[in-house]
């Protein structure tokens, strides 16, 4: 052992003079896939068997940051992390200690993520997951026989539990080449130009451009031989801004551009034109009418609200295609609090028509770009070892397939590869990219025509058009925005919209929420397909995906009102100019 | 050996400010400039501030640890912090009065704080500064209404003093200079990983932390009646801290830390590979120390445990705005010419004084978060409590500040500690201390009693609605035996007591000063401080164990210390 020791420490300082920063070291990856073997062969307390299976993930991470008000940077972070993600499961593949919620992991958390150092000290990395292993162990083991005392008390069986973990075959896959990030320098530039374009309009309020990227390499190994590297990015450009209208209202907006990094930035004259847009559209926005009547007609969507559309309503809060196991409680208050109780329910819709027959579901998360637009939903293999394959979700409006992972709904299932990382500090069931084909598609000129004719049938003499949704709460950094649910989306860029063309901006909407009735019934869809990359919030995560949707999304019927007054005004009493 | 202290402090003051000279920076005017704009422009309102002020804390810091021997983290991060206090009324009553009985102060706080550029950006700062500027006057007026009617529902209250002391028209002021830009702490590397290795000789150590920490900060002031003040500081900190576990599942941590202004401070490098090497020894000799029983009977601290100590059940209690506050116990409200110590003991507040021995204390300022001048208080004389420390918030009989208005970026100050000096007349030796403990002992019967040498920190609570209580934690304590036996290294202990119980047991001091710099936290966030105390013999302390972790040590080896691989 010594040996080796001094064999490996001399690597390191080999491995360390290369370079400051973190990168990939095969040999990490070999002493991380030892280190695991070694707890599968030695953890265990007396008289109890050691775990079955173990898996870790180093991410090595860099993440970036800058935040400009009016051309000037009031907060910037460049900094480097490194972390491991362990799974550890005692049992075996039917029944072991997960899918079973307790106080200690009410949300559904499995394994545990903690910071390591940032060099490539095998050592050090050894340390880490043997502190890991060893408290992941000890967790497991009490887990389980809590697990098998709620089922004996409640005299299930693991025939009617269904098998806890599928087992999954040796995978072997490397590409270590990182996507880096854009330089700091380039990235405090950026939001400079951004932030003083937005700013210069005097009737903004205020304003803010906040860049944040991250990029990560993972380095994945598992007690059943899989071997995996790969890197993932995300780079997000928010634009928020508030102005107040003629009433005294704070009325505000969030443009964010998402992509990954490694490729092309975009350069100085688009950030330009997008802030320029960005603008204009915040402006309509405040001088928008408050909108104050009660609709129930036809909605169309479009811009970047077709992917915040489809993917809030397909793999929201609300019935999402993702399958899962339903897991024991610990007691009925942690089945209360569980957030995902109903995720999985659709599944007994398979087969059924859940959406309308124009649209077929995919997903395709091996894709990298689509229409020369590199993809950041993207990913290789799921984050438990899973190599990514194409799923037909949704065919012509019937359920085939959902979203799952290696914990098997039902009997039978096979291993899914989405447990993903859905950023770089979390694991969860999520969609990667996701493609949604139509059936047939309309000109827009037609859409009009159906949907004019749909709210005169309705009793009304427009329709309404929405181009952005945002999470309630984008405005907190600037304003004192109210609490709203989770899972809703408040519509901004919307407009009423009459048979002969006229737009009337409108503002105060109520917030929306989506689920998959919400696309049941369509006019129509209008081509071309368009790849949107977005972050959107499921339980409180912002999942980075891609969604491959139509231009436009004619729904027939959904109730629009507009919010309540709640009598905040806000006087200006310090005229910025 | 107090005297020779004394005198010594007086050639190390470390700032120099220039009183009714104009000293400005470009920054300074940006700000003095919107001070005097928004002040002017909110005049046309129905309920006009009376005063507005600017706080900015501009600060940098580098950070860089080193885990068992690789580095695990390096950070470097600069904040531009501004705080904007807007006054309305009158400084008899305005909207910063206490309410009594309503929850919403809770969870609404009077102060506006906002991120500013990080450069001089007229333009840029001064849309942050009108922004915030008319957020706090918002927040202003709402609880100046809400003080109105608070007042008239409420019965009379115990003290009528005004709720502010505006401070006298132009102050511009600056201290010491600005610190060239740092350098990253690369040349720290090496060092710092191998400090932290040496944790690995202990087998059973499964972390083991070094890290230094560089901080600098400009500190800028303005407000309406035209103060301008622009003040730089610098604190250094080189820590360790390590764990073990004991068989009884007790974790085990030790500490060890050098403060100062800069590196310069710092030990060589020599002393502190020796320091830690020492902190890793003791871990194993912890792990096998027997575990404490509660105890109560007499006691020696060392001066760094008698500095937190004082800091916790006397420091606290003598924050001016406590005794205005009708939650708070006002342990010390009515005291003011009674004897709270023992006829040897002073303790003094020296924000100007920034040196003990050489050694730098952290609570050192030239000019408070209110843009007072730093001051020395004298709040116990032979033992007689003397004054509070206050902010601008005045108390009856005590109706200005003694520049201790005190807060962290983005909170309002309100009366905290700077450097607290204990010092004691009549200096006991180390053993002459060590025979009235033992004496003690056999008077009280006891077989032995209890040394405290190292504490980690410690917490106190002064409201009505809990245990006016405060709660030290040790790390480093020996039994003392009165028959002769070698004091012995024990384990799991924490000193907990009530504050005038455990003032009347404190008997005698001896003559040797700790230090301790560290972070305090309460109402206006944590703000740097420093406590120098003699070593104590107190006739009664009480002692409790500490709380235990139930998991069992890693059932594995260290993976370096493993038999095979």
């Amino acid at each position: 052992m010594k040996k080796l020791t001094a064999l490996l420490s001399l690597l390191t300082v080999l491995i360390l003079s290369a370079s400051g920063e973190s990168s990939y070291d095969p040999l990490l990856h070999r002493v991380l896939r030892e280190e695991l073997f070694y707890q599968k062969n030695h953890l265990s307390l007396e008289g109890r068997p050691g775990p079955f299976y173990l898996s870790a993930a180093l991410t090595d991470i860099r993440f970036r940051r800058v935040i400009a008000v009016r051309g000037a940077i009031i907060q910037k972070r460049d900094v480097p992390y490194r972390g491991i993600m362990g799974r550890l499961m005692v049992g075996d593949y039917e029944l072991n200690n997960e899918n079973f919620l307790t106080y200690n992991n009410m949300f559904g958390e499995i394994g545990r993520f903690t910071g390591t150092v940032q060099e490539n000290d095998p050592l050090a990395i050894q340390r880490s997951l043997w502190l890991m292993a060893d408290t992941l162990y000890k967790e497991a083991v009490v887990r389980l026989e809590d697990k098998k005392s709620i089922m004996k008390e409640c005299g299930m069986t693991v025939d009617e539990t269904g098998p806890d973990f599928i087992p999954a075959g040796e995978i072997h896959y490397s590409r270590t080449r990182r996507q880096a990030l854009p330089s700091m320098a380039l990235l405090e530039e950026t939001a400079k130009v951004i932030s003083k374009e937005v700013g210069s309009e005097k009737r903004i309020k205020d304003s803010q451009t906040d860049i944040y990227g991250w990029e990560t390499l993972i380095s994945y190994v598992n007690t059943e031989g899989s071997m995996q590297v790969f890197p993932l990015s995300g780079i997000t450009v928010t634009l928020t801004g508030y102005g107040l209208t003629q009433e005294g209202e704070q009325e505000g907006m969030r443009f964010r551009a998402v992509f990954p990094a490694g490729g092309e930035f975009p350069s100085r004259a688009e950030w330009i034109k997008q802030a320029r847009e960005f603008r204009n559209a915040l402006l309509r926005q405040i001088d928008a009418s408050p909108y104050d009547d009660y609709y129930e007609g036809p909605v169309l969507f479009s811009g970047e609200a077709v992917g915040q559309l489809f993917a809030s309503a397909l793999f929201g809060e609300k019935d999402p295609l993702i399958d899962r196991k339903q897991p024991l409680y610990y007691d009925r208050r942690i089945a209360d609090a569980d957030p995902d109780r109903n995720t999985g329910l659709m599944s007994r819709r398979r087969g059924r028509l859940v959406v309308s027959p124009l649209l077929t579901v995919k997903a395709v998360s091996g894709k990298e770009a689509w229409d020369g637009i590199p993809l950041v939903g993207y990913f290789p293999c799921s984050a438990e070892g899973v190599p990514v394959k194409e799923k037909t979700l949704i065919s012509r409006g019937i359920l085939k397939e959902m979203l799952s992972s290696r914990t098997p709904a039902r009997k039978g299932d096979e291993a899914g590869w989405h447990k993903r990382w859905v950023n770089p500090w979390r694991i969860d069931d999520a969609p990667g990219v996701v493609a949604v084909f139509p059936e047939q598609s309309l000109t827009k000129e037609a859409l009009h025509e159906k949907l004019s004719r749909e709210a005169e049938k309705n009793g009304y003499d427009y329709y309404i058009s929405i181009s952005s949704l945002s999470e309630p709460g984008f405005l907190d950094s600037l304003t004192d925005q109210s609490w709203e649910e989770p899972g809703a989306l408040l519509p901004r860029c919307v407009e009423k919209v009459y048979p002969d063309g006229r737009r009337e901006p409108i503002r105060n909407i109520e917030a929306l929420f989506f689920s998959p009735r919400t696309l049941k019934h369509l006019l129509g869809v209008a081509a071309p397909l368009k790849a949107r990359n977005l972050v959107y919030k499921r339980n409180q995560t912002d999942i980075y995906a891609s969604f491959i949707v139509p231009s436009a999304v004619a729904v027939e019927e959904m109730a629009i009102t507009g919010k309540p007054q709640d009598g905040f005004s806000y006087e200006e009493y310090l005229h910025v100019d | 050996m107090l005297r020779s202290v004394l005198f010594f402090s007086m050639f190390v003051l470390f700032t120099v400010f220039v009183e009714g000279e104009t000293v400005t920076t470009k920054f300074s005017e940006i700000l003095s400039g919107e001070a005097g704009r928004n002040f002017k422009a909110l005049q046309k309102q129905e309920i006009p501030p009376y005063y507005i002020s600017y706080r900015v804390e501009d600060e940098r810091s580098v950070t860089l640890s080193a885990e068992l021997g690789a580095v695990s983290s390096r950070d470097e991060e600069r904040n531009r912090i501004l705080t904007v206090m807007v006054r309305v009324g009158s400084p008899e009553r305005d909207n910063f009065h206490p309410l009594r009985e309503d929850v919403s102060v809770y969870y609404t706080s009077q102060g506006e704080e906002s991120r500013l550029p990080y450069e001089d950006d007229p333009e840029a700062v001064a849309h942050v500064v009108r922004l915030a500027t008319e957020k706090a006057y918002r927040k202003a007026l709402m609880r100046f209404s809400k003080v109105r009617a608070n007042l008239e529902v409420k019965v009379a209250e115990e003290d009528s003093s005004p709720d502010y002391t505006m401070p006298s028209p132009s102050v511009s002021a600056t201290s010491d200079h600005a610190e060239a830009p740092r350098p990253f702490l690369s040349s720290w590397e090496e060092p710092l990983k191998d400090w932290s290795a040496l944790f690995l000789r202990d087998p059973r150590c499964f972390s083991g932390t070094a890290e230094i920490q560089l901080v600098d900060t400009e500190k800028t002031f303005v407000d309406t009646q035209g103060a301008a003040i622009v003040q730089y500081s610098s604190r250094a900190r080189l820590s360790f801290e390590a764990m073990t576990k004991a068989d009884d599942g007790m974790v085990i941590p030790v500490f060890l830390s050098f403060e100062g202004k800069s590196v310069d401070d710092f030990p060589s490098r020599e002393l502190v590979y020796r320091e830690v090497e020492k902190r890793a020894a003791l871990m194993e000799a912890l792990r096998n120390a027997p575990l404490v029983e509660p105890y109560s009977g007499p006691a020696i601290l060392s001066g760094e445990a008698a500095g937190v100590f004082f800091h916790e059940i006397f420091g606290h209690r003598l924050e001016g705005q406590r005794m205005k506050e009708v939650t708070d116990s006002q342990t010390f409200k009515d005291k003011i010419g009674d004897q709270v110590l023992p006829r040897s003991f002073s303790v003094t507040f020296d924000p100007v004084r920034t040196r003990f021995e050489g050694k730098f204390l952290w609570g050192g300022y030239a000019f408070d978060d209110e843009g007072v001048p730093a001051q020395r208080v004298d709040v116990v004389e032979k033992g007689i409590l003397k004054d509070f420390l206050m902010s601008r918030t005045p108390l009856e009989g005590h109706p200005s500040s003694n520049g201790h208005g005190r807060a962290q970026a983005g909170r309002l100050p309100v009366a905290r500690q700077s450097n607290m000096f204990v010092s004691v007349e009549d200096p006991l030796t180390k053993e002459a201390l060590r025979r009235r403990l033992i004496l003690e002992l056999k008077e009280q019967g006891k077989s032995f009693g209890y040394r405290i040498e190292a504490v980690q920190g410690g917490f106190t609570l002064t409201k009505r609605f809990s245990p006016n209580a405060f709660n030290v934690n040790p790390f480093i304590v020996y039994r003392v035996y009165t028959d002769g036996r070698p004091d012995e290294l024990v384990r799991g202990v924490d000193l907990i007591g009530t504050p005038l119980s455990m003032f009347s047991h404190i008997e005698a001091g001896g003559g040797e000063y700790g230090v301790f710099s560290g972070f305090c936290g309460a109402e206006s966030g944590a703000v740097p401080v420093a406590a120098v105390a003699p070593e104590l013999f107190v006739s009664q302390v009480e002692l409790q164990k500490k709380g235990i972790s139930q998991n069992r040590p890693p059932l594995l080896e260290r993976p370096d210390r493993r038999e095979e691989p």
